[in-house]
Order: C-alpha cells, then sequence, then structure tokens
C-alpha cells in the first residue's frame, strides 16, 4: 500500500516537473521567437515593430505606415542587410557559446570551464593579430590596409586558423593521456593560452597603434561586422553539435559520474571526450572568427538552464542554446542603444549582466532550498 | 563458443542475460604494472555461475586493481581474462557493458542529477543512441528503485543522499543494467551495520554471479560462498571461507592476532580479534605457535594458491578447518 502511495506520489511529480519544465520551455521558444522580431526595431534608424514585423513577413513596407522611416526601400535594406544578419548572429552565437560551455563543462566535470578553456580565443588572436600586422606592413599602412582590415572573411578566416591551431597543439599534446585526459587538457589549454598571448604581445609591441587598437577592438567582441555569407559556418556547426548532443546525451550523463563510472557503463571515454572537444572546439573557433572573444555566456547560461531543468532531460541542451541565443540577442540591443551613436563592446555588457543576474539567481535559489 | 560469440553484436533492449556457462571468467596469470612498478602479478582464478565471491587483503593488496582489470578500466600488462570463454579484447565496451555491472566504492555526481537520473543510466548499455526511452524501461527503472527501497527519493539529487543510500541507487543502476555478473569494490565501506547487511542481501538476490571486495572479514565470511585472498599484488588463498580464514593466514596477511571459531548460526568462520594483545607480526606469531621453525605460513604465501587452500565450490564450505586451530587463543 505504501509502495502504491509513493508510486502514484512520484507520478504526480514526476507529470508536475516534466509539465514545468515543458511549459519552462515553450515559453523560452516563443520568447526567442518575439525577441529575434523585437530586436529588429532597435537601432540608430527608428524602425517600428510592426515596420519590423512586415519587412520579415515579406509583405514589404506600406508607404502609410512608415511614419518616420521616410524611404521604406532605405528602412527595408536596413534590416535586411545590417539588423537582421546582426541579430541571427547574436542568436547563433549566444547559442553556440552556451552549448560549447555546457559540453565543455560536462566533459570535464569543471563548473569553471568555458569555451575559451583551451586557449581557443587566444589562438584566434593570434590569427587576427598576425594577420593585421603582416597585411598591414605588406600594403605599406595605405588606405588599403584598412579596407583589407575591414574585409572581414579574411579577418575571420585568419582567425578560425589560429583557433584550429591551438586545437591541434591541443590534441597532440594531451589528446591520448587517457586517465588524466582532463588533468592535461586543462593544463595544456592555460599553457597554450599564455603561449598565444606572449606572441600577440610581442606582435604588438613592434606593430603601430592603429593596428594594436584594431586589435584590442576585436578581442573585445562585436556583431557590427555581421554579413549573411558569415552565418553559413556557425549555424552549420551550432545545428550539427546540437544534434551530436542530443543523440549522446545519456553518454555526457554518465561522464558526470566519473570516467571510471561511465567506462563501465560502455562509454569509451576517451574517443568520446575528444569528439566532444573536437566538436566545441570547432564551434567556438567559428564563433570566435567572426564576433571576437564575448565571455560569459558560455560559462553561466549551462548553470542558469540546470537550476531549471535537470541535465539528464532531452530538452536541456535545446533550452541552453535557446537561453543563450536570447540572451545575446538583447545583449546587442543593449550595445547598440545605451549610449547615443557609439556602440559598446559586447564583453561589457555579457559581464555585468551575467554576472549580477547569476548571482541574484543562486541567492534565491539556495534560500528556497534551504527554507 | 557460438552463443559467446553473439555477445558482441549490440542487443535490442529486450535481450536478457546470456546463456549459461559453467566458467563464466577466467583469469590466467594476470600481471598489471604502471611503469616500473608491479602492482599485480600471476593471478590466476574463475569464476563460476551464480557464485558469490569475496575478494578479501588488507590496504594496497591491489583488489582495486585487480577488479579495474577485470571491468576494463586498466588494461593487464601481462596475461589473460576470458568472459564466458572470449577474450575481454574481443567485447566492445558496450557489449562487455551489457554483461558486466560495477558498483564502484565512491560515486561523485557532478550537476546534480536526480536519483531517477542515475538509474536511468542503467539503460545505457543495451541502447542506441536514437534509442526513446519507453513506459517499459521507466517502469523498470522504477521497479528497481522500489527493490532499493529508494522510489521515495527518486526525485531529489544523487549528491545529496548518504553513503549508504548511494550504494542502493548503484545496485538500482546495476540491475537495470540486467547484468550476468555483478562486481563490487567495497561496497560496503562508510556504511553502518543495518547497511552493510541490506546491500550485500539485495546483490545476493538478484541471483547472479556477484565478485565483491570487502574489509570486513566477519561479513564476507557471513555471506560469501567463496573467497580470494589478496596480499602484495598476489593471490594466496582461493576456497570456502571455512578453508580460507585460519589464524595463520590471518596473521600472515592482515598481521592480526585472532581467533577463528565457527559461527554458531550458519557455521562460517567467525573471527574475534584481540584488539588488546596488539597487532602481530610473523615472528611473535610463529613464538606463539612455539615452533620457530615451522615456516609453514610462509610457504602459505610464496606457493602458489592452489596448494594453500583446496578450491572449494560454492557448496562445499561447511568444513571442519577449524580442528587444528584449537588452543591458540590467549
Amino acid at each position: 500500500m505504501k509502495r502504491k502511495e509513493a508510486r502514484m506520489k512520484i507520478k504526480g511529480a514526476r507529470m508536475i516537473s516534466r509539465s514545468s519544465s515543458l511549459i519552462g520551455f515553450s515559453s523560452l521558444l516563443s520568447l526567442s521567437l518575439f525577441s529575434l522580431i523585437a530586436a529588429l526595431s532597435f537601432g540608430a534608424a527608428d524602425i517600428s515593430l510592426s515596420q519590423a514585423l512586415f519587412a520579415v513577413t515579406g509583405k514589404g513596407l506600406q508607404a502609410s505606415q512608415s511614419d518616420i522611416a521616410t524611404n521604406t526601400a532605405l528602412a527595408e535594406q536596413i534590416i535586411w542587410q545590417l539588423r537582421m544578419p546582426r541579430i541571427l548572429l547574436a542568436f547563433i552565437a549566444g547559442g553556440g557559446l552556451a552549448l560549447a560551455g555546457l559540453m565543455l563543462q560536462t566533459v570535464t566535470r569543471n563548473p569553471l570551464a568555458d569555451p575559451y578553456l583551451f586557449g581557443i580565443s587566444s589562438g584566434a588572436t593570434v590569427g587576427v593579430v598576425l594577420f593585421i600586422t603582416f597585411s598591414g606592413a605588406a600594403l605599406g599602412q595605405s588606405e588599403l590596409w584598412l579596407s583589407l582590415l575591414f574585409n572581414q572573411l579574411s579577418l575571420s578566416i585568419a582567425a578560425f586558423v589560429g583557433s584550429l591551431l591551438a586545437i591541434g597543439i591541443l590534441l597532440a599534446v594531451a589528446g591520448s593521456a587517457i586517465g588524466r585526459q582532463v588533468e592535461s587538457m586543462l593544463l595544456a589549454g592555460v599553457a597554450l593560452s599564455f603561449l598565444f598571448s606572449a606572441v600577440t604581445s610581442v606582435t604588438l609591441y613592434f606593430s603601430d597603434p592603429q593596428a594594436i587598437s584594431a586589435v584590442i577592438f576585436w578581442t573585445m567582441g562585436s556583431f557590427a561586422r555581421a554579413q549573411w555569407l558569415q552565418l553559413i559556418l556557425p549555424l552549420g556547426l551550432l545545428v550539427s553539435t546540437l544534434v551530436a548532443v542530443l543523440l549522446f546525451r545519456r553518454q555526457l550523463s554518465a561522464l558526470l559520474l566519473g570516467d571510471e563510472s561511465a567506462i563501465t557503463l560502455g562509454v569509451n571515454v576517451a574517443k568520446f571526450r575528444l569528439v566532444m572537444l573536437l566538436l566545441s572546439s570547432l564551434l567556438t573557433a567559428s564563433l570566435v572568427a567572426v564576433c571576437g572573444g564575448i565571455g560569459f555566456v558560455g560559462l553561466m547560461i549551462p548553470h542558469i538552464v540546470r537550476l531549471f531543468i535537470s541535465q539528464a532531460q532531452v530538452i536541456h541542451p535545446i533550452a541552453v542554446c535557446l537561453l543563450g541565443g536570447l540572451f545575446m540577442v538583447w545583449v546587442d540591443v543593449l550595445a547598440r542603444t545605451l549610449l547615443p551613436h557609439q556602440e559598446l563592446p559586447l564583453g561589457i555588457i555579457t559581464g555585468l549582466l551575467g554576472s549580477v543576474f547569476f548571482l541574484l539567481l543562486m541567492v534565491v535559489r539556495y534560500r528556497r532550498q534551504s527554507a | 563458443m557460438q552463443q559467446a560469440a553473439q555477445l558482441h553484436t549490440p542487443k535490442s533492449a529486450n535481450s536478457i542475460a546470456p546463456d549459461h556457462c559453467e566458467q563464466q571468467l577466467v583469469v590466467t596469470d594476470l600481471g598489471w604494472q604502471t611503469g616500473r612498478k608491479v602492482i599485480l602479478s600471476g593471478i590466476s582464478f574463475q569464476l563460476r555461475q551464480g557464485e558469490f565471491v569475496g575478494l578479501l587483503g588488507p590496504n594496497g593488496a591491489g583488489k582495486s586493481s585487480l577488479l579495474r582489470c577485470l571491468y576494463r578500466f586498466h588494461q593487464p600488462t601481462k596475461g589473460q581474462v576470458a568472459y564466458q570463454g572470449e577474450p575481454l579484447e574481443r567485447y566492445s565496451q558496450q557489449a562487455y557493458a551489457q554483461q558486466v555491472a560495477v558498483v564502484l566504492q565512491e560515486s561523485p555526481s557532478f550537476f546534480n542529477l536526480s536519483v531517477s537520473d542515475v538509474v536511468e543510466l542503467g539503460l545505457l548499455p543495451r541502447t542506441s543512441i536514437w534509442h526513446r526511452t519507453s513506459k517499459d524501461e521507466q517502469q523498470q527503472v522504477q521497479q528497481a528503485l522500489i527493490q532499493v527501497a529508494m522510489l521515495d527519493k527518486a526525485k531529489q539529487g544523487f549528491d545529496s543522499l548518504s553513503g549508504g543510500e548511494k550504494q542502493r541507487v548503484l545496485i538500482a543502476r546495476a540491475m537495470v543494467q540486467q547484468p550476468a555478473l555483478l562486481i563490487m569494490d567495497e561496497p560496503t565501506s562508510h556504511l553502518d551495520v543495518k547497511y552493510q547487511i541490506q546491500i550485500i542481501n539485495l546483490a545476493k538476490s538478484l541471483g547472479i554471479t556477484v565478485l565483491a571486495s570487502f574489509h570486513d572479514l566477519n561479513l564476507a565470511s557471513a555471506m560469501c560462498d567463496r573467497l580470494l585472498v589478496m596480499s602484495e599484488g598476489k593471490l594466496v588463498a582461493d576456497g570456502a571461507p571455512n578453508q580460507v580464514l585460519t589464524q595463520p593466514l590471518l596473521a600472515n596477511v592482515f598481521g592480526v592476532n585472532a581467533q577463528v571459531q565457527p559461527h554458531p548460526e550458519h557455521g562460517s568462520p567467525l573471527i574475534t580479534y584481540h584488539y588488546l594483545s596488539g597487532l602481530l607480526t610473523e615472528k611473535k606469531y610463529e613464538k606463539q605457535q612455539g615452533k620457530a621453525s615451522d615456516k609453514q605460513p610462509e610457504r602459505q604465501l610464496d606457493q602458489p594458491l592452489n596448494s594453500t587452500a583446496k578450491k572449494g565450490s560454492a557448496h562445499e564450505k561447511k568444513g571442519s578447518a577449524y580442528e587444528n586451530k584449537g588452543g591458540a587463543h590467549d
């Protein structure tokens, strides 16, 4: 009788927790869709929400409805050429960094792990610094140099190559050391970060001030350079990584009980961890290459989602992506609108907002638990 | 052999334990070393279907290392381990996990998985990446939780449980795994007596072959069909509890002065330690025996184990090995 009661209780509790997770998840999904459209109406040019909606649904702007944006063609161009790719990039970057953070925290079982743990962003910085310095020197610091600097595709490629170099060295040094794999990877990652920072500093030391300011702006992160073409690789990698995480979610959960336990459950731990590391690193590298280093999202978002949805649940990784994307879209909106006629670097806002929000959430949650 | 070969292909979720075979696990001349340090050497024994075997030995004897070789966390550097007649290397990690479940001494849990999440992981070896947990499997998880009396804590965080509760949850996970062999590394350490008995009875109730390491000799004596004793990386005794747990062995392997007599209830050896007389060195023991020249205990340690204690089957444990050991008590 008691057992039956307990079983009913569990069933009830499970249904409640599952339905509350589902409600939370569906509201997160609709909030994300709404944010993607709403964010289009923020920026230097005044475009209303309804105008943005018209532009997205493909009906075009009605002359009578565009009270402020007098030139409808211009407004449409602003939305499709500037804001849309930028907002989508923000969403992909937020979601991608959060997902990469979740994967790295899981495979290293380290709550402080973030996507830049293994020297990926410092590798990308080296790529960018070397590219800016040497392409500038070769072209004689001319206006052509500037145009090349803003040729974002080549800059992204340089950053991506730098990140791949970091991943390659890391895997060569620490990839095969089973047993101490996590430890050696973390140590190698820290050492690589220092190595790349040294290379960056040396190169910058001999560079001109213009190149230095360009590099510093790049490292603080921005979506200002977003182009449609640049979305392809990060989006492709985000989707394929998310699919992999969903398919291998049980193996990822098994790792949370330790390597030894995971092996006894049939997981080939060393290989699995390497594949997950490689996927998350490629995703991070593709994002760093396009929008520079954006801190805190990859660290914080998985923890926030964990407070509401268990990591073993199927919807957890999707919720991490959605919340990461949602957060980044609004951070970008703030970056564009807080100061008139200039943009704040994203890193400042993610750090400020994220840390305060995270601390508040922790306090509320733990108080509720102890009550 | 044909039946064993079938094990290599992953089975469906509905598949069950393998076909029976008398010698389930055969360890032959197994050795393992890290760098130059030899941890295990010359270990040979067999596990028969349905036996409950205890692995004993002092700290650092190599019990955990041996178990790790058996559940493939360590790769033996010498010798061979065969499961159902096939060398372990022939099994994929997943195929082996379908046959052998392991309850580890301590299982850390990160990011607070719930109790039911942990138990559900037992389904992992039998499912493909495309598999969605069915209602039947959910019931299986629930049933396992009922058996270990943890259903009311199913939604609680695994980390928030006590040591005994964690062990019960891990046994529930092993039940869901539906293994033919269960390996447990010191399942009763840090547990109070009630939970020690509960955990072992739970493992016994599964009706499968169990190999478990113990520190509590009396518990092992009462609960196990057969005992393996290790010392300094070698197997020094293998047999029924009453053949293995003798005063000379306790003195030589564990260095303790103890009285061994049959338990009034179940007849297995009951060990009473003489706490006040201190630890027993080999010399002290020889002196006590009044035969300084008698090197039998040392020979026992050096000799291959077959001569120390005849391998006893699960059913011949209630013997009369105490007869020679009388009169040596304090």
